[in-house]
């Protein structure tokens, strides 16, 4: 990426309170956040938990708006919820009543209702393909284990063929094994597709192994500790030294002793 | 073995219910041995009496059932959607919902006419209720998480509405539907007993009134056939139309 390109999102000051029923009893829930990401950048947003990560994210995808300043999609404010910007959620966000291949091409079809030509049963494989699940496109969600559930969300949310991807913790329910083979098939798919991957965790090593740049937030009310470009060839591995050393920093920051 | 044993009760009635009759013990004048319904119930289905009752009663339940399922389905969802609609249904939900519909039959037939409609009617108004309270708990049952996946995507309203809305209250709608049906029964009976010349219910009361008993039984038993067999068939459509439900139970 050249360095004078502009950032595709940009974070302004952005402060945001979620006020109680009653209207009193505020809670701050992120306090001048200040942030750029660039396009076509993995980016992971390492935090405490309940610090306001996934806030973050709710704001791209157009579900919140910001009490004060501004977050920016190519020098636009955020309008409502739209397909350039699509919310990866934790499995569990599949339509139960649609197989994987009618999930997939969920996107599509609301596509094809705006009249656009769309070869739908071409991208539904080819996206099927992507995620490794050839063959199970006339399965439901139930019959699929968690790892392949987190692949046909992915498909789904691809289909749309967004700009940005906002992925909520996404591999975090999945077991350690599969986690670790979602995150280099992750890597994989972002390298095919050139996305913009804007990545919530809790998982410092996780972030290391994955992202170019690091945003690592304080505890609530959340504003950015530190970003840190994470300058490691992939794939990267985590007995790497290196790794090992900017996993301590970024603990450090957080406040946690390994 | 299991399978069988669930008819051990059933054919256990029967032969205690005949030979009760058979021996004296109940006065066969009041009660008819299954053997006589048996043998009147194949009477009526040969003369066609059967048949022509069935299909004038089960026209009139079918036509307010869909009535009712239009209605009931529309109403309860966007009660639950919409803030306003839920504020203004609500209350007038909350005091017809317990008025019998039979209260009111007198009323439609004043309204309606003696004819097909105020039936019809009465019956939409029943089956209305049980629809709108379980499609509305269906749809609040959704995850949140389904709504802001699709609104991601890019789904107007409209389109959440057919499918992330309907979908996913199905197994809810169906429950309605299911005991809307079962009361359709019910209140069909008694609306040809008060208001009509035709129909399995008035094949009941005309049997009585003449002193037909085992006619008298025999539509009653029809009736309870009726029933399990429909419910039967609702439960085929379910499994149908929600492979994905119906599977994640077992």
């Amino acid at each position: 990426m050249p360095s004078y390109a502009p950032p595709q999102i940009r974070f302004e000051g952005v402060s945001l309170a979620f006020g109680n029923a009653l209207g009193r009893g505020q809670l701050q829930v992120l306090e001048g956040v200040d942030f750029d990401v660039r396009c076509g950048e993995f980016v992971c947003i390492i935090g405490p938990s309940g610090c306001g990560k996934s806030t973050i994210l709710s704001l791209l995808a157009g579900y919140l708006k910001p009490n004060y300043g501004r977050v920016l999609i190519r020098g636009e404010p955020v309008g409502g919820p739209a397909s350039d910007r699509v919310m990866v959620f934790q499995s569990a966000a599949l339509f139960p009543w649609f197989t994987v291949a009618d999930n997939v091409a969920y996107g599509l079809r609301l596509a094809a209702n705006r009249d656009k030509a769309i070869a739908m049963e071409a991208q539904v494989d080819t996206l099927v393909n992507l995620v490794g699940l050839k063959g199970f496109e006339r399965h439901y969600p139930f019959e699929l284990s968690g790892g392949m559930r987190q692949r046909v969300e992915i498909a789904r949310s691809l289909a749309v063929n967004p700009d940005i991807l906002l992925m909520d913790e996404p591999l975090g329910a999945l077991d350690a094994l599969t986690r670790l083979t979602m995150q280099a098939e992750l890597i994989r798919i972002w390298r095919e597709t050139a996305k913009t991957i804007l990545f919530v965790t809790h998982d410092i090593d996780e972030a290391i192994i994955m992202a170019d740049r690091i945003v690592v937030m304080t505890s609530r009310p959340a504003k950015v500790k530190d970003e840190i470009t994470v300058d490691l060839p992939r794939p990267r591995q985590r007995d790497d030294p290196k790794v090992g050393k900017l996993s301590r920093r970024i603990a450090n920051q957080l406040g946690v002793a390994i | 073995m299991r399978k069988y044993a669930k008819l051990i009760s059933p054919i256990g009635l029967l032969v205690l219910w005949e030979s009760t009759v058979r021996l004296d013990w109940l006065d066969p004048r009041l009660v008819a041995p299954p053997s006589l319904v048996l043998a009147e119930l194949w009477r009526l289905a040969q003369s066609g009496d059967l048949i022509a009752a069935l299909t004038i009663s089960l026209s009139r339940v079918v036509a307010g059932f869909l009535i009712g399922a239009a209605i009931g389905i529309t109403v309860g969802a966007l009660m639950a959607r919409v803030r306003i609609v839920e504020v203004i249904f609500d209350p007038l939900i909350e005091l017809l919902r317990p008025v019998s519909p039979l209260a009111l039959f007198p009323l439609f037939i004043l309204w309606f006419g003696i004819g097909e409609a105020s039936k019809i009617f009465i019956i939409a108004f029943a089956c209305s209720f049980p629809i709108i309270l379980n499609t509305y708990a269906g749809v609040r049952g959704i995850d949140q998480t389904f709504f802001k996946a699709s609104q991601s995507l890019g789904a107007s309203p409209w389109e959440i509405m057919h499918t992330i809305v309907l979908r996913g209250s199905l197994p809810h709608i169906f429950t309605g539907l299911r005991l809307a049906w079962g009361i359709a029964l019910i209140v069909i009976v008694a609306a040809e007993m008060i208001g009509a010349v035709r129909g399995i219910g008035y094949m009941v009361l005309d049997s009585q009134q003449t002193f037909r008993i085992p006619r008298l039984f025999g539509s009653i038993v029809v009736i309870g056939v009726l029933g399990v067999a429909t419910d039967g068939g609702f439960r085929y459509l379910a499994r149908q139309m929600m492979p994905w439900y119906h599977e994640t139970r077992a």
